[in-house]
């Protein structure tokens, strides 16, 4: 019965989503895209956090990582769209190993302490190559389309990069959510649920939390890449702490654990940011307002919230 | 090259006396209260301000022992009105103190602006060190971030309130048990905690620029300091803020600071790797 519902609702908001591509403004497709984009950065961080209970602070630097070696290979070897976006992905899943074999070594708090150093050094050293990176300015480049048969792929039309955002993201979408529930799935939940007594039933705790690092820090830099090539554009912000504290915000507010969760998170406050920012420059300060709201108030997230309200209704219903 | 590096170690030094006085706040608030608090660089940042305030309008020297005085007042007060409720879980206070570390990072960018100011140097001589004019301020800096280090040590192991603060550290519930109010001590060490950044802010302000980020600057260099010599561990923090600031020093004679920095970030991976609970650390 559940598990109809949520499948049901499941495609109903894939044609609805399919659907707005073509009706939806200019405005609302670019913020759609935008949203789709992160939404996978948002997935990646909950099958970090939300399943496996490890709180990367700096999780934009794979982000980012992804971003400048998709937009960096199509500059320097002028590459194709798909061949940029592998070695966004081997980058980004390169440092991912590197830097997660460091900080799985350190449990609870001094995890994301490790996270949040390695994040705002990588960060840092990003705005200071400036030659390489373009440092806050960033990099503007050329996205050459890309024939395949008879149909031209072309991130300058803003239908077809809809599509090809919203294909990505549903094919991430749908391995995140086989891993999720395949057996090393369900070892990541109960490292969350109890770590010690995991380790006593025999599982290789550090080789599933790497396992874990790793595959996020793969996706993270896959959306990435696939934020660079379709705006064409890459800058060190996209690293920044603060878009590592937006997906923290995002994945909390939605619900962790839930993955669904984070992309509605992801959804409505991209949004809300979207306007906050055209009203003010200082929206960080509502970025810490709401990270301080959801931390004390508001642990269980939006998805739980809705799901506590549907099941009461039912019983309500069903009386 | 001789002579640089000499100059270099001088400047590491001083750098690490000033470090030492902010990542031995952070390590004392986390011993003590289990917060990590990802705002102590702001309290830095705030003392630095106060500091530039005073150097323009009135004196310098004043802000040596004001802006403690307020930083130290406004850390009891946010102990008090923020993080009380969520203490003794290191995780949820480190992302409510990074909420907290934005606002008092964009508040100062709206009242001050985001320009880098300069502080001017508060003791204008200068003294030859092979060939090398040094300014003779970052010697009184070192000397006055000894002293407070002094005063500190004797607090925390000759006085009462140290004795209960170190055995709040070793054990709450037991500490509790004995009559200690834990609450009013973990409301002091919290404001010495604070105080010791601001002093830090005000002694760094006329060497570094004055500018709303430095905080965060200050927050990976202790964060990094804290976690090599042990977290929670005070003489553990001050042997490694030498060190690292020893190491940014030389570096830095080199290649820029930024790389300075990352092998900082290096020496720390090799640490963990070696004794994930810091060198000076007393274990799990």
């Amino acid at each position: 019965m559940r598990w109809k519902r949520r499948q049901i609702a499941g495609i109903l908001a894939i044609i609805l989503i399919g659907i707005a591509g073509i009706i939806a403004p200019p405005y609302i497709r670019y913020l759609l895209t935008q949203i789709l984009i992160f939404g996978i950065f948002a997935i990646a961080f909950d099958l970090l956090f939300g399943y496996t209970g490890l709180l990367s602070l700096g999780h934009a630097m794979f982000f980012g990582i992804g971003a400048y070696g998709a937009a960096l290979s199509m500059i320097h070897f002028h590459v194709n769209i798909f061949v940029a976006i592998l070695i966004g992905i081997v980058i980004g899943t390169l440092f991912s190993v590197g830097i997660g074999a460091v900080c799985i070594r350190m449990r609870d708090v001094f995890f994301l302490i490790l996270t949040f150093i390695f994040s705002l050094i990588i960060y840092l050293v990003s705005l200071d190559f400036v030659w390489l990176t373009g440092g806050d300015d960033g990099i503007n480049f050329e996205r050459p389309e890309l024939k395949i048969l008879t149909f031209k792929l072309s991130l300058y039309d803003e239908y077809v990069r809809y599509y090809f955002v919203l294909i990505i993201f549903l094919i991430s979408y749908l391995i995140i959510y086989k891993i999720s529930n395949s057996p090393t799935g369900l070892a990541f939940k109960a490292i969350r649920e109890n770590e010690d007594l995991a380790k006593a039933l025999g599982y290789d705790v550090s080789l599933l939390k790497l396992k874990s690092f790793v595959l996020s820090g793969l996706f993270a830099s896959l959306a990435g890449a696939i934020y660079s090539l379709s705006f064409g554009y890459a800058n060190a912000e996209l690293m920044s702490l603060d878009i590592s504290l937006r997906v923290i915000v995002w994945t909390l507010f939605g619900g962790a654990g839930t993955l669904i969760g984070p992309v509605i998170g992801t959804g409505i406050l991209t949004y809300v940011f979207d306007v906050i920012s055209s009203i003010t420059r200082n929206h960080p300060i509502i970025l810490g307002i709401l990270l301080i709201a959801v931390m004390v108030k508001f642990k269980g997230g939006l998805y739980n919230l809705a799901d506590h309200l549907y099941n009461l209704t039912l019983e309500r219903v069903s009386r | 090259m001789f002579e640089q590096l000499v100059v270099g170690m001088l400047n590491g030094f001083v750098w690490g006396m000033i470090a030492a006085l902010i990542a031995i706040g952070l390590t004392l608030v986390f011993g003590v209260l289990r917060i990590v608090n990802a705002a102590h660089g702001e309290f830095y940042l705030l003392g630095a301000l106060i500091a530039w305030l005073f150097s323009l309008k009135f004196n310098f020297w004043a802000a040596l022992f004001v802006a403690p005085l307020i930083v130290g007042f406004a850390g009891i007060a946010i102990e008090r009105g923020i993080l009380r409720p969520i203490e003794d879980n290191p995780i949820i206070t480190l992302i409510v103190t990074l909420g907290l570390m934005l606002i008092i990072q964009q508040s100062a960018l709206i009242i001050f602006g985001g320009a880098p100011q300069r502080v001017k140097l508060p003791i204008p001589d200068l003294i030859q060190i092979f060939g090398y004019t040094y300014p003779v301020y970052r010697f009184v800096v070192t000397i006055i971030a000894g002293i407070v280090l002094i005063l500190l040590w004797i607090f925390l192991y000759k006085t009462n309130l140290g004795m209960l603060a170190r055995a709040s550290q070793a054990d709450r519930e037991l500490a509790m048990m004995m009559g200690v109010d834990v609450n009013y001590v973990y409301m002091i060490t919290f404001g010495i905690g604070a105080a010791l950044a601001a002093l830090a802010g005000v002694l760094a302000a006329p060497i570094v620029t004055v500018f709303f980020l430095m905080g965060i600057d200050a927050l990976i260099l202790s964060f990094i300091i804290t976690i090599v010599g042990g977290l929670g561990s005070v003489k553990g923090t001050f042997l490694a803020a030498i060190l690292i600031g020893e190491v940014e020093g030389i570096v830095s004679v080199f290649a820029s600071p930024i790389i300075a920095r990352v092998v900082s970030l290096l020496i720390l991976c090799v640490v963990l790797v070696i004794k994930p609970t810091g060198m000076w650390g007393e274990g799990d």
